[in-house]
């Protein structure tokens, strides 16, 4: 079992109607992750999840949204403080969820 | 050319605009039930229509932020008209106000929540209540001389349900019906009525001669019960990735719509287009920046009117901008 202190920050662009941001598991809605608060600026929005525990070495992140054509979803993610390179981006045209595993 | 004046007026006030837009027809009433890019927090919204010739303000709440696939949204409407027009009030320095207050509540994502698969639908619905207090300058030309000018006050109740539906990230699809209470004031016909005074003064010889116009409806005037049925077709214009060329460019997007009123007195079926251009902002949104509303009035010519589909086309102007 792993603790980490989490942050996730999403920024749209382009109409986007709906999204979302599941943890470790894309099929479980309990992994969703609810109550976002936007930034001082309002240019994003996020989540601070500190203790975030995970049972293996890997952290899933799967983003998805839906909206109008050419829109899309961005969620970066800070692992203790420090931004990882990739982020997960998820296309309004994407058939499927974004996901990017990060190692801890 | 005040119309002409009107309209350059209407493009120049919402070049600021980086909202999106609420497609309504030409006598005002709402097409689509649209809130894309409602912002996280609480949103106003300051609109021109000049079909109705109103000026209306909408502030949104919504639960989005906590959760962003599935939300309510809570819409505050008031918009406000000069009902003979603003020509009666420049011309004549006469006003009769025109007052719809509205309520709306949106549920996004009811059946359809697409996240998955290539078709992805999206949906939304909720209810509309909204209530209407018009005074209105009417004329009466068969009866004595003293009652032939009167005013009247319409107080009218209206209640709908609406269901939207994204297809393939491009179109929209949208169903309303309600009960509206209504009355024929649009169909009546305008008159000025100018009552002139002579006063003669005998010392000099002199007639004056003062005059007062106004500007009222001419028939007779109806109130009804009717039954509004409204589908559209929107096709929306994609946005463009930040590098690309295409950014800058303006888009043009549309909505087909049919608008049938059910109703013993005055049944009729309205269909129309709006076409609007859409410009993209920093976040990639395209917000509609001028919206075009050609109308055929009574397309089938249920109301017997005889004069062909081309004089009962009508055309409006809509936009808005953010405060």
């Amino acid at each position: 079992m792993l603790t980490f202190d989490l942050e996730l920050r999403v920024k749209t662009f382009g109409s986007i109607v709906i999204w979302k941001v599941i943890l470790e598991d894309a099929t479980n809605e309990n992994n969703r992750i609810l109550d976002w608060r936007p930034s001082d600026d309002s240019t994003y929005l996020f989540k601070k999840l500190p203790g975030y525990k995970i049972s293996d070495n890997s952290l899933e992140v799967f983003v998805g949204c839906n909206g109008i054509e050419g829109a899309n979803v961005a969620c970066e993610v800070i692992i203790n403080g420090d931004m990882q390179i990739n982020k997960v981006i998820s296309k309004v045209t994407d058939t499927n969820y974004a996901k990017v595993s990060y190692n801890i | 050319m005040k119309r002409i004046v009107g309209i350059v007026l209407i493009i120049i006030w919402s070049l600021p605009g980086n909202s999106q837009i609420l497609l309504e027809d030409k006598t005002g009433d709402k097409i689509v039930t649209n809130f894309f890019n409602l912002p996280d927090n609480n949103f106003g919204l300051v609109k021109l229509t000049t079909g109705d010739q109103s000026l209306g303000f909408n502030f949104f709440t919504s639960t989005k932020l906590h959760d962003p696939a599935k939300y309510r949204v809570s819409s505050y409407g008031l918009k406000g008209k000069p009902t003979e027009g603003y020509a009666a009030v420049i011309t004549n320095g006469q006003f009769s106000p025109g007052i719809n207050m509205s309520y709306s509540l949106t549920q996004v994502s009811i059946f359809a929540d697409g996240f998955t698969g290539k078709l992805k639908p999206i949906d939304w619905g909720g209810i509309d209540l909204s209530y209407d207090v018009n005074k209105y300058s009417l004329y009466k030309r068969d009866t004595s001389f003293g009652n032939q000018m009167y005013s009247k006050t319409f107080k009218g109740l209206n209640i709908g349900v609406n269901y939207n539906l994204i297809l393939k990230q491009s179109l929209i699809l949208s169903f309303k019906l309600g009960y509206s209470r209504r009355n024929n004031y649009d169909e009546l016909t305008s008159v000025e009525i100018k009552d002139t005074k002579t006063i003669l003064d005998t010392a000099s010889s002199t007639q004056r001669l003062s005059s007062v116009a106004k500007t009222v409806k001419s028939g007779e005037y109806i109130e009804f019960d009717a039954y509004p049925i409204v589908f559209s077709i929107t096709k929306a214009t994609a946005s463009d990735a930040k590098n690309s060329a295409d950014t800058a460019k303006l888009k043009i997007g549309y909505t087909f719509y049919v608008k049938t009123l059910a109703s013993q007195k005055l049944p009729k079926t309205d269909a129309g287009i709006i076409i609007f251009l859409t410009r993209q902002g920093k976040s990639g949104v395209r917000t509609p920046i001028f919206g075009v509303n050609i109308q055929a009035k009574d397309f089938f010519d249920v109301q017997k009117s005889n004069n062909g589909l081309l004089n009962r086309i009508q055309v409006g102007f809509t936009t808005n901008f953010t405060l």
